[in-house]
């Protein structure tokens, strides 16, 4: 395996393809389930690839919110010009009454359209606390599988022109590849480069969700026309096995196994 | 430059053991507590099962733990599988994921989502019961379910909000179990066994009643039979996404279309036209006529053959051969063309095929001596009634006795006394309606029990006498056939029973008359009988488990 320099700098990515929501809450006079508004927005904020704006954050926008969206009284296109004013894509708007038991009602409402585009309600006992299991519940009624895919990005760059770039097996071009890759986070990757003459470079990295992981690959040329016991390779096939047979048995045990893959179930 | 070529050895060997690949299996369960397996504190372990080869893959794991939370299962074969996860807890089944052609790939990272589901079981009414006397049995609900994991007695809040008010007609679940068809007048509801909620719902052109849903083993189609005959959902996985299925065509116009079922490999389709169940047995020497209909999924010309008279269900073998269930047939479920003899016996409405096994129940009841009969503990020799269930596989037929209740009469008779009589033995059993738990270990049977009091003839039979002499000076008689209708769940292998439930009471004939008969047999007070009749309730059917056979 060839020396190779391996740098990987991971920083926030850009929110361009992202959907801006606020969570905005309107109470009629209920004192129980406080702050749920801000826990929904802390929800979808840990679990979507949404830019989420939390009704704190809202108030810091707009001093006068809370009253914008209590004169709305939940109609729709009043609220979405609430959202316009927070220059966010949709809004999700918190209804929280009480006719003896507690009533939430939650609403999508897109800013552009002025439509609801989906909503749920729930009754809660007064005495009941939410659970953040119930919240994600809710919010996996309300938005589509796709909205909790979070991801990551990587660029790769290296040293040399015209190396074939594979992203755990999956072929993504040849250096110099333009812009990121978009993956699926927090995961891990296994990123490689090839080039005829050149050898072969590899790397694992992990991308957490909205970061961005640079991959600049040095590759070196391989092993010219050197006598074979000058060739540095040689040197550390051998060295593997004379310092004994653990470290033999382990570089051969720890080959790619091509029969298998390492199995895990995540909750 | 050795000892360099030293550490390059060790870290190419580490580097290398990065290609291997991984497979996360991520579980989905609801989040509501009382619908996840994982929030059942039975639960105590998870296995995973490739159901094509039924070889485990990796070890099982503890069921405890918290959400986010990662668990090593060693080592996965790369290959292509029917991945099944079981939540266990108890020596029960608690939960259930089923995902098909899940292919596994060496040196990259493949994730599988599993949808995990209680095995719930589901069902509608058939019919309602006319009221007659005291309001005794509840009405049926829109859509009713029973969580099969729960003690017995325990229904469970169906929460689906159906579109049309009356009680739902069938039910069918997808073979992943996300998804419940719930067929009612003219309507398929789509409900989402995520959160037991309607996600979706199509209208059936024509039809005013659905009377049964299959859906294919590979989930890409349904078959819905109405009255009007068979329409084929072609596209199912649109209609369970929220799409429209698009146009829906009738393939097979026969009004007296009943029931359907699926080829295993989805791409036939197999149809039985014929009495309704109530009409099969009746009379088995003039039992009606009925017909066999088989086409492809694509609904090209349906090939029309003769069934025997009174067919009521009809099912697929694994190896693709026919199955009918005839009630009037002694032999019990035959195979078309003769492929494998009859199994099981007479009185047969229902099959269950799954995998190589066979299951019915019979329509036989036999009295069988017990050590104490619980319902007369003072009773010299007692006996129970018992029905008979049958499991055929390759190696052979298994027969369970499976207990039968008896009927305690409670009513006043004409002469304002209770009516003393012994709990009536059943003298007819007609499961018309079984599904099988998705472990294979439990049926749940909706059933018609008969039970009657009166002579060979039909008449009124004496329950009390007073004689002189050898004379007969006072007596009363009673005149009673009633229909009970009842849900209940039976273990496969022991016949004993778990939760059971009276659905509907159906009184064909009560009624009671004492007579004096000193100068002449006349009767006491009035010379109407005193009617004792009680009707309330429903006829369950439609029943389905999610993941289970039906």
């Amino acid at each position: 395996m060839a020396l190779a320099m391996l740098s990987a700098v991971a920083r926030p990515s850009l929110a361009e393809e992202r959907r801006r929501v606020a969570v905005l809450e309107f109470r009629a006079g209920v004192e129980q389930v406080q702050n749920l508004g801000g826990r929904i927005a802390e929800r979808l904020k840990k679990t979507t690839a949404l830019t989420v704006v939390d009704p704190q954050e809202a108030r810091r926008r707009s001093a006068a919110i809370d009253a914008a969206v209590a004169r709305c009284a939940g109609d729709a296109p009043c609220v979405a010009k609430v959202g316009t004013s927070l220059e966010v894509d949709e809004v999700l708007l918190l209804g929280v009454s009480k006719v003896g038991d507690v009533v939430l009602a939650l609403q999508r409402i897109d800013v552009e359209t002025q439509a609801v585009t989906g909503q749920l309600s729930e009754v809660l006992p007064s005495a009941e606390e939410v659970e953040d299991k119930k919240i994600l519940g809710w919010l996996r009624q309300l938005y589509p599988p796709e909205v909790f895919k979070r991801y990551g990005f990587i660029v790769v760059t290296a040293n040399v022109d015209g190396a074939t770039v594979t992203i755990n097996n999956q072929p993504r071009g040849e250096t110099p590849l333009e812009g990121k890759l978009k993956v699926l986070a927090p995961r891990s990757y296994r990123v490689e480069l090839a080039k005829p003459d050149y050898s072969p470079f590899a790397a694992r990295i992990d991308v957490p969700p909205d970061a961005t992981v640079e991959v600049r690959a040095e590759m070196t040329r391989a092993a010219g026309l050197l006598p074979w016991y000058k060739r540095w390779y040689l040197w550390a096939i051998v060295g593997g096995v004379a310092v004994g047979a653990a470290v033999g048995v382990a570089v051969y045990s720890l080959q790619p196994d091509s029969t298998n893959v390492m199995g895990f179930i995540q909750r | 430059m050795r000892l360099l070529g030293l550490a390059v050895a060790t870290a190419a060997g580490l580097a290398a053991a990065c290609g291997q690949g991984t497979v996360y299996f991520t579980l989905e369960a609801p989040s509501e507590q009382s619908l996840s397996p994982l929030a059942d504190p039975r639960a105590d372990s998870i296995v995973l099962t490739d159901e094509r080869t039924l070889v485990q893959l990796g070890p099982p794991v503890s069921a405890k733990g918290e959400a986010g939370v990662e668990t090593a299962i060693g080592p996965i074969r790369v290959g292509t599988y029917d991945v099944r996860m079981s939540v266990r807890g108890g020596g029960l089944l608690l939960g259930l994921a089923r995902t098909r052609d899940v292919t596994i790939t060496s040196g990259i990272l493949n994730e599988v989502t599993l949808h995990l589901r209680k095995p719930l079981a589901f069902y509608g009414a058939g019919r309602a019961i006319a009221p007659a006397g005291m309001q005794a049995l509840p009405a049926a609900a829109q859509l009713m379910a029973l969580d099969t994991t729960l003690p017995a007695l325990t229904e469970f809040p169906a929460m689906a909000e159906l579109g049309d008010p009356g009680p739902a007609r069938a039910t069918a679940s997808t073979h992943d179990g996300r998804f419940l068809l719930v067929g009612t007048k003219s309507d398929i509801d789509v409900v989402d066994t995520l959160t037991i909620r309607r996600s979706g719902r199509v209208t059936l052109p024509g039809a005013t009643a659905i009377r049964s849903i299959a859906v294919a083993p590979d989930d890409h189609a349904a078959a819905v039979v109405t009255d009007q005959g068979v329409v084929v959902i072609a596209d199912l996985p649109s209609l369970l996404a929220g799409r429209s299925p698009g146009e829906l065509l009738l393939v097979l116009k026969d009004p007296a279309a009943r029931v359907a079922a699926f080829h295993p490999d989805s791409s036939q389709i197999a149809v039985i036209a014929g009495p309704p169940w109530e009409n099969a047995a009746d009379n088995c020497a003039k039992a009606p006529p009925a017909t066999l209909y088989t086409f492809p999924v694509d609904g090209v010309a349906p090939a029309a053959r003769m069934a025997p008279p009174g067919t009521t269900d009809v099912a697929y073998d694994a190896q693709g051969n026919v199955l009918m269930a005839s009630p009037c047939n002694a032999p019990g479920v035959i195979f078309e063309n003769g492929a494998r003899p009859p199994v099981g016996g007479p009185g047969v409405y229902d099959i269950i095929s799954v995998g190589d096994r066979i299951a019915g129940v019979l329509g036989t009841i036999r009295e069988q001596p017990v050590p104490i009969d619980p319902d007369s503990p003072r009773t010299k020799d007692p006996t129970r009634p018992f029905g008979e269930l049958f499991v055929a596989t390759a190696t052979g037929v298994s027969r369970v006795a499976l207990p039968l209740p008896k009927q305690p009469l409670d009513f006043v008779g004409a002469d304002g006394f209770p009516v003393a009589i012994p709990p009536l033995s059943p003298d007819r059993f007609d499961a018309y309606d079984v599904a099988l738990s998705p472990d294979g270990t439990h049926l749940l049977i909706a059933s018609r029990l008969r039970y009657s009091y009166v002579t060979k003839t039909g008449m009124p039979q004496r329950y009390f006498e007073l004689k002189q002499s050898n004379i007969t000076d006072y007596y009363c008689d009673l005149e009673f056939i009633e229909n009970v209708y009842r849900l209940f769940e039976v273990d496969i292998s022991s016949g004993a029973l778990g939760y059971q439930a009276i659905k509907g009471i159906e009184d064909g004939k009560c009624s009671t008359q004492c007579y004096d008969c000193t100068f002449g047999c006349r009767p006491v007070g009035s010379a109407t009988r005193s009617d004792c009749r009680l009707s309330s309730g429903f006829a369950p059917s439609g029943i389905s488990i999610l993941m289970g056979s039906s």
